[in-house]
């Protein structure tokens, strides 16, 4: 660096030894206008000694300004002082000094200071106080064996008025900064630079927010604790962090301290010329939450993770869930849950992103707060690793629910591994007296970040009581069972679908479901499409179970075009009608001809009325029904009939009786009443 | 009879081909649909729903207004109502459209607060925005953008069933433009909406 110095006068008013005691009164005053460098300037510098006794002097340094290196600001008016400067054995000694600046980058200063000066490889100064960001600074500056030293302590600097001096200090543009720096800084370096450095600091009444709301803090307290030292080219470090008080919001997540203080560390070292981060340990503690641990290493200028092991323990899975799960699954089915039990998780990232995961549950509880699933306690562990073959996993489940359809204890058995899971055996899932049995079940999706979970299944069901069935989901209840076969279930965007049809024996016939898809079901408007169609039922069990009256025969139909919003009726065409080679006896029970006679008109036929009270039953040739359903209307229609109107129920024999609707359109809750009515008025469920 | 023999076929063909059934959107009644539906979800946070100055104006004008054209104006009132009759109307009647509704009436009273302090606002494509998230409380941030993610998605469903209980679901769009009309003008007072790229406050 370019040095320039320019003498203005110096004079001399008294001899002067240098070489040893001052043994009389001397006095030296000198003056330099100016000492420059690149970056940098001083001038105006004057400074007198006065020696008065032996071994006791007085010094004066004025510095009319001085332009600090790298745009750090200027300094004016600017003296130091030492009225007491002691020769001693091992040097001068200043016990009484003062320091003062009328302008600084820190404002006025004016302050005492002590210290010694052996050598230059020999010598101390202490200041008392500086002013800076409305707090104030302590200063210790040495050198000693080599190596020099520097002790700040600070008591509450305001950290906004901080970045003002400091440009490495300043936040972001835009962002609001408030807050307090207490504690102190102790740096130790020799000839080859810094190679020591303690911290313990303490940052209160923090409070920060980003413009954009994405970050924030509030009444934080936040207490670092951290030393590092230099080997070779490597810092090696231990920082300590606790937050013992106040409110963090780092979208999306936010944690406070209402269940304690949180406490982070990590032990290891930071080798900038390889850009490399080795943490030995690490940990963050949530009180009442989670703790997580682990190892780690980091690569690059970034720094990216090169290989990280978390392991991560909760006995307070629903904190857990609320403060570190839920925020990062907003807009998703699974973001309004009720949780409980205890999560362990170790993972295993290298630079390619999860390697190895491992999930222990116990006595684990969730249940969607919307009504629309839960997973009774349940116990178990699930190993999952990227490429490699893993051991079974295995989960048991006390019990869980889809809807309000509640399913008792079942097992999983099952291999997680790369996108998918293979079961290793079947699931079987005990469901309102029978099972619905799971064969398969591949899933791929949910395990690689930016893409949406999507799986296929075969399933099986058996022995599910109707009755159960229709009950749990508050629907007219049947009765019988439900046996029959879901192939080629799919769910991918959000669409589930039963690509293989699905055979429900009911009613000593069956019913065929084809095209169901349930699109978002688990969203606010799942929509429900099927089609369905309907074989030989017999009518004596139809009417059985909804206690309609008796009819006797069978009855095949269509119902096209199915279509289900929020599990109501929006559209469907409906076609039942007696199979024209139906064998048995056509019989139809006087409550029946009522009934149905009120579905079709609205009013009862009122045969109660006419002498054919006498006649318990009726033949009838044919029973033909068709329901239209599009939003709110039905266009009800049967059999042409000559007379106008269209025959529901046509009869045969002696006493012939014919049921003939008249009405075409009727409001579809009317229609819902009426039937709802005939279910109210003559509940008979066998 | 040439003329007749080409004229009349020739008539014909441009009479038929000139049959075109052209089904449009029904801006008018899809308006007053939303607005029925928007009024319903917002007054859900008040007790008294907002009282309309265009009422009230309507009806002082009509006080002022020279007998004349009040004649004539009863007049056209007697009209009019046959020519909307003939109009198409919009059916917000369906199961699916009630449940959105509901959904998003028992949602507003959690979404008010949020509204009225700024932090969310009605932006210009019918939906619910983030408008200065530094305006809600921080422990109430999260639950404030999953209120904002379920709104917007009842409303995404609630302008797709529109136009599909409707039979045209090519209406989507349509109908949600018309709502994020009518959701701007029916903004409760300290309510935010988007308006010429920038945030304005009703």
């Amino acid at each position: 660096m370019a040095k320039r110095i320019r003498l203005r006068w110096l004079l001399i008013l008294a001899p002067v030894s240098l070489s040893g005691a001052l043994a009389a009164a001397v006095e030296i005053s000198t003056a330099v206008e100016s000492v420059e460098g690149e970056g940098w300037h001083v001038g105006e510098i004057s400074l007198s000694m006065h020696s008065g006794a032996a071994g006791m002097a007085s010094v004066s340094l004025e510095v009319g300004e001085m332009v600090l290196p790298d745009g750090q600001g200027t300094l004016h008016g600017v003296e130091l002082e030492c009225d007491k400067l002691q020769q001693q054995s091992n040097g001068w000694h200043c016990s009484e000094g003062r320091l003062r600046a009328e302008e600084s980058p820190i404002g006025t200063q004016e302050t005492g200071w002590n210290g010694f000066f052996n050598s230059g490889s020999d010598w101390q100064v202490d200041v008392a106080r500086l002013e800076l960001a409305q707090g104030t600074v302590a200063l210790k500056l040495g050198a000693g064996q080599g190596d020099l030293s520097a002790d700040l302590r600070v008591h509450r600097l305001a950290v906004d008025r901080l970045a003002e001096v400091a440009e490495t200090l300043e936040p972001p543009r835009g962002w609001g900064l408030k807050g307090r720096a207490s504690g102190s800084i102790k740096l130790r370096a020799d000839a080859l630079g810094p190679k020591r450095l303690y911290a313990d600091l303490v940052l209160d009444r923090l409070n920060y927010a980003s413009p954009d709301g994405r970050h924030a803090a509030e009444n934080v307290v936040l207490k670092l604790d951290a030393s590092a030292s230099k080997r070779s080219s490597a810092w090696y470090f231990d920082i300590g962090l606790v937050l013992p008080k106040g409110a963090v919001y780092a979208e999306p997540v936010f944690v406070d301290t209402a269940r304690g203080g949180i406490e982070a560390g990590a032990k290891g070292f930071w080798d900038a010329p390889r850009e490399l981060v080795q943490l030995d340990a690490w940990s963050v503690q949530f009180p009442g939450v989670v703790g997580l641990s682990g190892t780690g290493r980091l690569r690059g200028s970034g720094p990216a993770i090169d290989d990280l092991t978390a392991v991560v323990r909760s006995d307070h899975a629903g904190p857990l869930y609320d403060t570190l799960l839920q925020p990062f699954l907003i807009g998703s089915a699974a973001d309004d849950l009720e949780v409980q039990g205890s999560v362990g998780l170790v993972l295993h990232l290298d630079a390619r992103g999860i390697e190895q995961a491992g999930l222990d549950l116990s006595g684990f509880v969730l249940s969607d707060r919307q009504g629309r699933y839960s997973l009774g306690t349940t116990d178990g562990s699930v190993a999952w690793d990227r490429e490699r073959a893993v051991p079974v996993s295995r989960l048991t489940v006390q019990d869980a629910s889809v809807y309000k359809i509640p399913a008792d204890g079942f097992s999983i058995e099952a291999r997680f591994s790369g996108d998918g899971v293979t079961l290793e055996r079947p699931v079987v899932v005990p469901v309102s007296g029978g099972e619905v049995r799971l064969d398969s079940f591949e899933l791929s999706g949910a395990l690689v970040s930016g893409d949406s979970p999507r799986w296929t299944a075969d399933a099986s069901v058996r022995g599910v009581s109707l009755e159960k069935l229709t009950t749990a989901l508050e629907w007219p209840p049947f009765a019988g069972q439900l046996e029959g076969q879901l192939r080629d279930m799919r769910y991918s965007g959000e669409l589930f679908s039963v690509g293989g049809g699905l055979e429900v024996e009911a009613f000593d016939g069956s019913v065929v479901v084809r095209g169901l898809e349930i699109q978002e079901p688990l969203g606010t408007v799942p929509i429900l499409t099927a089609d369905a169609e309907l074989r030989g039922l017999s009518l004596l069990a139809v009417t059985q179970t909804f206690s309609f009256g008796r009819i006797e025969g069978r009855l095949d139909g269509q119902i096209n075009d199915i279509r289900l919003i929020a599990w109501q009726p929006d559209s469907f065409d409906m076609h039942l009608y007696t199979p024209a080679d139906d064998d048995l006896k056509h019989r139809i029970s006087q409550r029946a001809v009522e009934n149905l006679t009120e579905i079709g008109n609205g009013i009862s036929a009122g045969l109660s009325t006419t002498f054919l009270r006498v006649f318990d039953e009726f033949r009838y040739d044919r029973i033909d029904l068709k329901v239209l359903l599009e939003g709110d209307i039905a266009e009800l229609d049967g059999l042409a009939h000559s007379g106008g109107g269209y025959y529901l129920v046509k009869g045969a024999g002696l006493p012939r009786i014919d049921v003939i609707g008249r009405n075409r359109s009727v409001a579809w809750k009317d229609l819902v009443e009426r039937l709802r009515r005939i279910q109210v008025e003559q509940p008979r469920i066998q | 009879m040439i003329k007749r023999t080409v004229g009349y076929p020739l008539l014909a063909l441009m009479l038929t081909a000139c049959v075109t059934i052209n089904i449009y959107f029904p801006a008018a009644a899809a308006e007053e649909a939303a607005r029925t539906i928007v009024r319903d979800v917002l007054k859900s946070e008040q007790t008294e729903p907002a009282p309309s100055s265009q009422e009230g104006d309507k009806q002082s004008a009509w006080t002022q207004a020279n007998p004349v054209l009040v004649a004539f104006g009863l007049m056209l009132e007697q009209l009019v109502p046959e020519v909307q009759a003939a109009q198409a109307d919009i059916d917000i009647n369906t199961p699916a459209i009630r449940a959105i509704r509901s959904s998003m009436q028992r949602r507003q009273g959690s979404l008010a607060p949020f509204y009225r302090s700024g932090a969310i606002g009605f932006d210009s494509k019918g939906s619910v925005a983030v408008r200065d998230l530094a305006a809600a409380p921080l422990k109430d941030r999260n639950r404030l953008k999953k209120l904002v993610a379920d709104e917007n998605a009842d409303r995404a469903n609630l302008y797709r069933e529109i136009a599909r209980a409707n039979g045209h679901p090519e209406w989507e769009a349509e109908v949600r433009a018309t709502f994020a009309k009518v959701w701007v003008q029916e903004a409760l007072p300290g309510y935010w909406y988007q308006a010429g790229g920038g945030w304005r406050q009703r």
